[in-house]
């Protein structure tokens, strides 16, 4: 097996007593895309910060491209597009300055004049006058103009409408099938569930739980509401595996099903239904319900 | 070599406004000066009998003991490099560093040269000379263009004086800047580095006048930058002193290398 482009080996920060990330491992090959989720003040900003050697890991390791410590790391990012959660441009400068400048900075001619033209923005409004979605489209052109091999990316589609996520998926998508490799933290659990095929959930600091997306669909949880036109015997109902019985009365229930939901479905159907709703547990909840 | 160019081109770039106004505005000074010194020189014996009844402290306050009311040297020297330009250069010098590392920092605008592939000694290195290069260029023009200004007007000058003064302003306006960006490379706002500065050096103000009052205090003068920066000695007696260039030259390097290392090291959390 090729050698992983990210490897995290038990990288822990502290700040002071406080260990914002603890103990992390992961790796991340080639071609493969990586859903990093938690909530606020978790550690995925700070772990992000560490891959890219803005703060250094009080201990462990951050590997890129197999190469380590800061100046290697340097070297390493000419493979690497990065885009920050926080970071904000030159105000004073427009979109042409800000790509003329990367283009420099990196010695290369890049494909960005045709990414502002896919992403339909105009180069010569100062970044202070854009838009938050058009401020993000230049911070993800300026992020994948150079063709990377690995991107970095810390909540790629805030600001972003759902025309132009579609648009932003469809470039990580090819760019995962020319072999590129994302890293990605993000809130919004529908684009993980759509793009991603590994999802790592970090809490206080910890990585709690990292699985692949065909994992995680077997451990995918529905939760589903049935009001049905008489009395039925709930009991039975409990009897089916993988099914738990959060509320019920004579005649309704609210049922968490793991994986494969027809089993139970079919036993419901025996039964006239007054109402039916079947709604999906997010990725974090899934996965925090799993791992309690 | 074209990543470190491309970077002191951005930076420049990025301050070239405040760099242009407080050059016009600093020779936009000496030209006034030069302009009025024909007419002031008529009355230079009055002047010179005002100053003299003045208390040494306030002499001292503004590093005005040299005084030739008569001489354009001497009277520039009173008006322009006592006070004037040393604010200015000061305003120029900190602003200057504290925007090129921990303004960058505060404003998150520093990540997108972090994320690109170059080592931080580098980016260090293109901030502290495009500094160097913006301080020194002010503090030099700002000096010797008084030569055009004084031939344009017909008043008679001593370059060889005027190029010592500017030495000497260089080298002051150089060490002001250096400590400044040896903070801006600790802090992560620029305000910090502000507020050590304007310490530090209201601080060393202080010093120079109290060495001058009180006779057991005198060697606090050494401790004190203005006590180095003799811009009346130099354009008005051609004097440089060696000592004054060595202070602020080692402050410079030692300024610059605490700052080098202290940036490589840091985490910086944009």
């Amino acid at each position: 097996m090729s050698e992983p482009l990210l490897e995290l080996n038990k990288i822990t920060k502290a700040f002071g007593k406080k260990k914002a990330v603890n103990n992390l491992s992961l790796k991340l090959n080639a071609g493969e895309i990586y859903g990093f989720l938690g909530p606020n003040g978790a550690g995925k900003t700070t772990t992000i910060r560490m891959i890219m050697d803005y703060i250094r890991p009080t201990s462990g390791e951050v590997t890129l491209f197999g190469g380590k410590g800061a100046n290697q790391l340097a070297e390493k990012k000419q493979d690497i597009g990065y885009l920050s959660a926080d970071s904000s441009l030159y105000p004073e400068w427009n979109a042409m300055r800000h790509i003329k400048y990367v283009e420099s900075l990196r010695g290369i001619k890049s494909d960005g004049l045709n990414l502002a033209k896919r992403f339909d923005l105009k180069l010569n409004t100062k970044y202070k006058h854009l838009s938050s979605g058009n401020q993000q489209k230049l911070g993800i052109i300026l992020a994948t103009m150079h063709n990377p091999k690995l991107l970095i990316l810390d909540e790629p589609t805030r600001g972003l409408d759902p025309i132009w996520q579609e648009e932003f998926y469809e470039i990580l998508r090819n760019f995962q099938q020319q072999g590129g490799a994302v890293f990605m933290s993000s809130h919004n659990l529908s684009e993980v569930q759509k793009i991603c095929d590994h999802v790592g959930i970090i809490k206080d600091g910890k990585l709690v739980a990292s699985e692949t997306m065909d994992s995680l669909r077997k451990i995918h949880t529905h939760q589903i509401m049935v009001q049905f036109k008489e009395n039925v015997d709930i009991e039975a109902f409990r009897r089916i595996k993988r099914t738990e019985i959060i509320k019920s009365t004579p005649n309704s229930m609210i049922v968490n099903v793991t994986g494969d939901i027809n089993t139970l479905l079919q036993e419901i159907t025996k039964h006239q239904l007054h109402d039916l709703e079947v709604t999906h547990a997010s990725v974090e909840e899934t996965f925090l319900r799993h791992y309690r | 070599m074209k990543q470190l160019m491309s970077l002191i081109n951005k930076e420049i770039y990025v301050r070239r406004w405040s760099l242009i106004s407080f050059s016009v505005g600093s020779i936009a000074f000496l030209l006034l000066y030069v302009l009025i010194f024909p007419s002031f020189q008529q009355e230079s014996a009055k002047f010179n009998e005002l100053l003299q009844s003045y208390p040494k402290a306030v002499l001292k306050a503004f590093n005005i003991e040299n005084l030739q009311f008569s001489s354009i040297e001497g009277y520039i020297s009173a008006e322009h490099f006592s006070f004037v330009w040393p604010l200015l250069a000061i305003f120029l010098a900190i602003s200057t560093a504290g925007n090129a590392i921990a303004g960058e920092i505060e404003k998150a605008t520093i990540a997108i040269t972090l994320s690109m592939p170059i080592k931080r000694a580098k980016i260090y290195i293109a901030k502290a000379v495009s500094g160097l290069l913006a301080i020194g260029g002010f503090a030099l023009l700002t000096t010797l263009s008084l030569i055009p200004l004084s031939k344009i007007n017909n008043v008679s000058l001593n370059y060889n004086h005027v190029f010592k003064v500017s030495m000497l302003a260089l080298c002051f306006a150089l060490a002001i800047y250096c400590l400044a960006m040896m903070f801006s490379a600790i802090y992560s706002e620029k305000s910090k580095v502000y507020f050590w500065m304007g310490g530090i050096l209201v601080s060393m103000y202080v010093a120079n006048i109290v060495s001058g009052l009180i006779n057991n205090l005198k060697n606090l003068e050494y401790v004190s930058l203005f006590h180095y920066f003799a811009a009346d000695k130099a354009i008005v007696q051609g004097q440089l002193s060696l000592q004054s260039v060595l202070v602020f030259i080692s402050l410079s390097l030692i300024s610059l290398l605490i700052g080098y290392a202290v940036f490589i090291k840091r985490d910086i959390s944009v």
